[in-house]
């Protein structure tokens, strides 16, 4: 499903040149539940962006179901994501001035989907994630375990393949944090949806089926 | 999506509502004052009531009687020739002085030299300067009166609230007949619902009022009293002079580009007119230059030898004043728009994350910046409104009265979405740059 060949990753500026990613080899199949875990800097969500387009390896091959990523303009890129993946974000990323509802409706809006499919499709996905009986409340009269909640129901409204999670679990108390968890257990179980996960919490990543290390931007186990 | 995208554009303004304020006041006082500058050129130049066919006509303000006189300028003064003192005789004519003589025009004069253009589908001569006192209960009123024949009524298109205007007959009859405007009818008359028929005192004459009609708000025709020309008695004295006098012609064409051709022909009947014999010994020169009404109207407020010029000139000064007053405040909410779209970075990031493109981006700030500025275009009509209420009210612009039309909105409708878009597409070009990465990380939702 998800392919990685001798990815790496540099940013540079004027006078400093700092290697994010080096030498990276993954291969994710499709219906696992991927996570990456290393100490803060090491380069996991410099990984994840890459793994999600959002960001583009300095070197290497990316390939996400059959298509490699050079071959992808920006325009392309910006479909793939909205067709084939979901995010979700350690801080929520929720919009502020949206309902619950028009957050979740967000993927099928630049799918050109219809306002009734839409409304219904949204509904669905919090119902899937205990949240209907909020759909017009606005992010900031929610708990955080709530807004996650919101967060993942955006990411699977429109049914993607892969899950990007990036410490889902990281601004979360223990039990809600077990509630999203499961949540994303149950994604995979049922659905067979890949997951890619990144997190700081052992016992998170030890639900998961694999988990890769990095330490100073290379994997390392 | 555009009704998701107004639906945001609403609920944004409201996050920081003393940013919004300052934003929508500032966006609101720049229309008002744009629209109120559309009203003030669309009363003065536009198609409005009583002169809707201004880009048709032809003005014949004046007539110029000249006398050129001539130096002669020897190239030497005196020479030698063969030891002998000889008189130069290689001069030239120079131009070094004129008698000059420049007024309106005697009514007699313009009747008899100017009542065939070929081009001109209609015509009239009048006079609007003329102003006598009268008195209602004591109370002084003044009557701007304006002399003129029949053809007045077809030029001009006045709105009648009573009556109508004066025929052909009633002019040749000298009948002693006014039209009035709803203004004088109230300062004459009082309030009373007709006054067709009532008796008016003017000039030591008593007039029968057959027509009211609104005023006309313009500086050209603000008169309050319009009776023939045969009771003009000062143009009567005046028939075997010169040709001056108080009058000027007006001609109309059936479409634009007749301008061009009746210009043409007074200037062709110009070039064939002599001076009257009365002025023949002072005068040998005879001028009467046409202008379209844009070009007078130019030369008045200019005062400019040269119409055309004025013209050029006048429009030169609008655009530019027109162009600083929308580049400003344009400028300025560019400004405040990226510091705005600034704090909503995380917001795009994630847009971008779920799949918009750098075009969805910039539609939406773009559609977003048109409902704020319509939002205070709205307010800044409003105010707009008021200005043009107040104006008129005290009069602050003396006998132009502004006026409100369908052509007023439309134009006011054009400057906002303009402003919204000009003022919207820079910021949000730049946001939609932004890379998602960077953007996620800035200020978190």
């Amino acid at each position: 499903m998800i392919k990685l060949q001798n990815v790496n990753k540099v940013y540079r500026t004027k006078t400093i040149e700092t290697t994010a990613l080096s030498d990276i080899n993954l291969n994710i199949d499709k219906g696992e539940f991927l996570s990456i875990m290393g100490p803060s800097g090491c380069g996991k969500s410099t990984l994840l962006n890459i793994i999600g387009l959002l960001d583009e390896p300095s070197g290497g091959e990316v390939n996400i179901g059959g298509n490699a990523l050079p071959n992808y303009n920006t325009k392309a890129m910006a479909q793939f994501r909205n067709q084939q993946l979901g995010f979700i974000f350690q801080s929520f990323h929720l919009i502020p001035d949206l309902t619950v509802r028009d957050n979740v409706e967000l993927p099928l809006l630049y799918r050109k989907v219809g306002g009734k499919d839409r409304k219904r499709m949204a509904e669905e996905a919090l119902e899937s994630v205990g949240l209907k009986n909020r759909v017009s409340h606005f992010p900031n009269q929610l708990s955080g375990g709530q807004k996650q909640r919101v967060a993942i129901a955006r990411a699977i409204v429109g049914n993607p393949e892969i899950i990007l999670a990036d410490e889902p679990t990281g601004n979360l108390d223990s039990i809600m944090g077990n509630e999203v968890m499961d949540i994303l257990l149950e994604l995979n179980s049922k659905n067979d949806t890949t997951i890619v996960m990144v997190t700081h919490d052992e016992n998170m990543a030890k639900k998961t089926h694999k988990l890769i290390r990095l330490y100073d931007g290379q994997q390392v186990a | 999506m555009i009704s998701n995208y107004i639906k945001l554009a609403i609920r944004v303004l409201g996050r920081n509502k003393f940013f919004t304020a300052i934003s929508l006041f500032g966006i609101s006082f720049t229309l008002a004052i744009l629209m109120l500058i559309v009203s003030v050129m669309e009363t003065e130049v536009g198609q409005t009531p009583p002169l809707s066919e201004k880009d048709k006509m032809v003005i014949v303000p004046n007539l110029n009687l000249k006398r050129q006189f001539y130096d002669t300028i020897y190239a030497y003064d005196t020479t030698m020739y063969n030891g002998a003192q000889v008189i130069d005789t290689s001069f030239t004519l120079n131009e070094s002085g004129q008698n000059n003589s420049n007024n309106e025009f005697a009514y007699w004069f313009l009747e008899k030299h100017l009542s065939n253009v070929p081009n001109a589908k209609n015509f009239t001569f009048f006079n609007s300067n003329n102003v006598y006192n009268s008195y209602v209960n004591n109370s002084k009123v003044e009557l701007k009166t304006v002399y003129s024949d029949h053809r007045f009524w077809d030029l001009f298109d006045f709105q009648f609230v009573e009556g109508f205007g004066f025929g052909e007959s009633a002019v040749e009859n000298e009948e002693l007949v006014a039209v009035i405007t709803t203004e004088l009818a109230d300062k004459y008359f009082g309030k009373v619902e007709n006054v067709v028929g009532e008796i008016l005192e003017m000039d030591r004459k008593n007039f029968k009022v057959i027509g009211v009609v609104e005023p006309a708000g313009i500086m050209l025709l603000a008169v309050d009293i319009i009776v023939p020309y045969t009771h003009d008695n000062i143009d009567a004295q005046r028939r075997n002079e010169n040709g001056f006098g108080g009058y000027m012609g007006m001609f109309v064409g059936e479409k634009n580009s007749d301008v061009g051709l009746i210009k043409n022909d007074i200037e062709f009947i110009n070039s064939n007119t002599e001076v009257p014999a009365v002025a023949q010994d002072n005068y040998d020169i005879i001028e009467f230059k046409p202008f379209s009404f844009h070009e007078a109207y130019a030369g008045q407020i200019l005062d400019l030898d040269d119409e055309e010029e004025s013209l050029k000139w006048m429009k030169w000064i609008m655009f530019s004043l027109m162009g600083f007053l929308i580049i400003l405040p344009t400028l300025n909410l560019i400004n405040l728009n990226v510091s705005r779209i600034m704090e909503r970075s995380s917001e795009i990031g994630v847009r971008k994350a779920f799949g918009a493109d750098r075009n969805t981006i910039l539609f939406q700030f773009v559609v977003e910046n048109i409902v704020q500025t319509f939002i205070g275009g709205l307010i800044g009509l409003v105010m707009a409104m008021l200005f043009i209420y107040l104006i008129n009210d005290t009069k602050l612009m003396g006998d132009v009265i502004l006026k409100l039309n369908y052509r007023f909105f439309f134009f006011s409708l054009i400057i906002c979405l303009i402003f919204g878009l000009v003022s919207g597409l820079l910021p949000a070009y730049r946001m939609s740059k932004m890379h998602v990465v960077s953007a996620l990380k800035q200020n978190k939702l």
